[in-house]
């Protein structure tokens, strides 16, 4: 019986799975493996690759994702996969991957292995100590990368799966996050199936199909200087509803992330994306996609709820309460 | 009564902070702790609000089910009754009352496609409920992703 969370193990699967995928790489050595503290929906091992191709040594920072014993996401590792294997021809900036396995004999869980990206993760940028134009232009270049990802040819890169465009959107969404929450409701929950209701009620049909991040923030990006060096975490990502990434921004509720006061606030964001986007955003159907947001979140917040409660995650979710106001707010206005 | 709860609790994250926290060198151990000491934090604040506020909350969705039951297709409108005319629960009876809010929260979810008054009422319910509600840990936006 192995120990999936020692090190040594992960080590010396990471040499076998690398000596199968690299054939022409010899001497391959697994140095520096640590577990991060972050990630909440994956494990992350980051490590150092040395080996020896045409007789030079080379060595590439590379990281293990592992899907952990409990996740507040759950997600398809192939799928992620081809995303972020189609975006490497595209100018949107994401880690090229190595390798993946969907079943659980290597690493007794599914796994990708990607190259560690240069930069570092700033969750509160906008909010950060930085002088307020350096903030304000990482605001505005969140905004253009958002545009970048939504014109990459989705259809060009075999990323559909032949449905027609009316397949996707803010019907498709809700199935699939009522599918989960079903999965994961432990108590009646009147505040979710009421929204839910106004959801299908008001449900905005999509000016167009692309490709939609799903977990779109300054916490998925890396940072070098004043660049961003690469946008992470494409385990959610879709095809569906430009306004859908836009609305999970403005969310207000993620303010404190996404907006600076005074400076960088919903109605910059809208007129940013409008100028980088060439699109016109309808202010109701950016209101639907900001309850979405909330209640989409409110489903992921419940996984955890759920996933503590059956005894397999060491963090303590409660009831989404803050969330439940503010879309009971939203769908008031 | 000493240690009462809330000292018990208060002194868990004493404990928990100055000999448990310095002793562990994993990034990943030490914050997971911090977040269970926020919780535990959370708890000696709140524990003695949940009891009142669920009587509040089963009293108010009592009101909103009253009226929904005039709306009511007649098998609801039977199970309705009968949740309405149960026998009050003892009021120092914790778990008690959290079996009566299940109960009735479970009623009202499916009184949520009444009038746009009763609607109305029932959201207006839900919005001061979520308010109140004492077991919150302020500005928990989850990591979803990292």
């Amino acid at each position: 019986m192995h120990d999936l969370a020692a090190p040594d193990f992960i080590a010396r699967r990471l040499g076998d799975v690398l000596r199968d995928a690299w054939p022409a790489a010899s001497d391959i050595k697994i140095a520096s493996l640590r577990r991060t503290s972050t990630g909440l929906s994956r494990e992350n091992w980051v490590f150092e690759v040395r080996w020896r191709e045409q007789g030079e040594a080379r060595s590439q920072g590379m990281i293990l994702r592992r899907d952990p014993a409990a996740s507040l996401l759950s997600t398809d590792r192939r799928w992620e996969f081809r995303v972020l294997r189609a975006l490497e021809s595209t100018p949107v900036p994401a880690p090229p991957v190595r390798w993946v396995d969907e079943g659980d004999a290597l690493f007794g869980a599914p796994a990708m292995i990607m190259d560690l990206m240069p930069g570092a993760c700033d969750w509160h940028v906008l909010a950060g100590s930085r002088p307020l134009a350096e903030r304000v232009q990482f605001g505005q270049r969140f905004i253009a990368l958002l545009a970048t990802v939504q014109q990459v040819d989705w259809r060009a890169l075999a990323l559909g799966d032949g449905r027609s465009d009316e397949a996707y959107g803010a019907h498709a969404e809700l199935d699939f996050w009522e599918r989960e929450l079903a999965r994961v409701e432990l108590e009646p929950l009147p505040e979710m199936r009421l929204t839910l209701s106004w959801l299908r009620r008001h449900a905005p049909r999509a000016q167009t199909v692309v490709l939609v991040h799903g977990d779109f923030k300054p916490g998925n990006a890396l940072l070098v200087g004043d660049r961003i060096s690469a946008m992470l975490d494409w385990e959610t990502a879709h095809l569906g509803d430009p306004l859908e990434d836009l609305g999970w921004i403005t969310n207000p509720p993620r303010a404190r992330e996404q907006q600076i006061v005074g400076h960088w606030e919903r109605q910059h964001i809208v007129a940013a994306y409008e100028a980088a986007s060439g699109m016109r955003v309808d202010a109701r159907e950016l209101n639907w996609w900001n309850v979405f947001s909330c209640w989409k979140l409110s489903v992921i917040v419940l996984t955890g709820v759920a996933e503590f409660v059956a005894g397999k995650m060491d963090r303590i979710y409660h009831n989404p309460v803050w969330l439940f106001q503010q879309m009971l707010s939203m769908m008031e206005s | 009564m000493h240690p009462n709860v809330k000292e018990q609790l208060e002194g868990m994250c004493r404990i928990l902070e100055t000999a448990i926290a310095p002793e562990l060198g994993h990034a990943h151990s030490q914050e997971t702790l911090r977040s269970l000491i926020a919780n535990v934090r959370m708890l000696s604040r709140a524990w003695h609000q949940l009891l009142p506020f669920l009587h509040w909350d089963n009293d108010a969705m009592g009101a909103l089910l009253m009226a929904a039951r005039d709306h009511a297709a007649p098998a609801l409108r039977t199970r309705l009754d009968a949740a309405l005319q149960a026998a009050p629960i003892e009021a120092a009876d914790a778990l008690a009352a959290e079996a009566r809010n299940e109960q009735l929260r479970a009623l009202l979810c499916e009184c949520l496609d009444g009038p746009p008054a009763l609607t109305a009422a029932v959201s207006a319910h839900l919005t001061e409920r979520s308010r109140r509600f004492p077991l919150r840990l302020t500005g928990a936006v989850p990591k979803h992703t990292a």
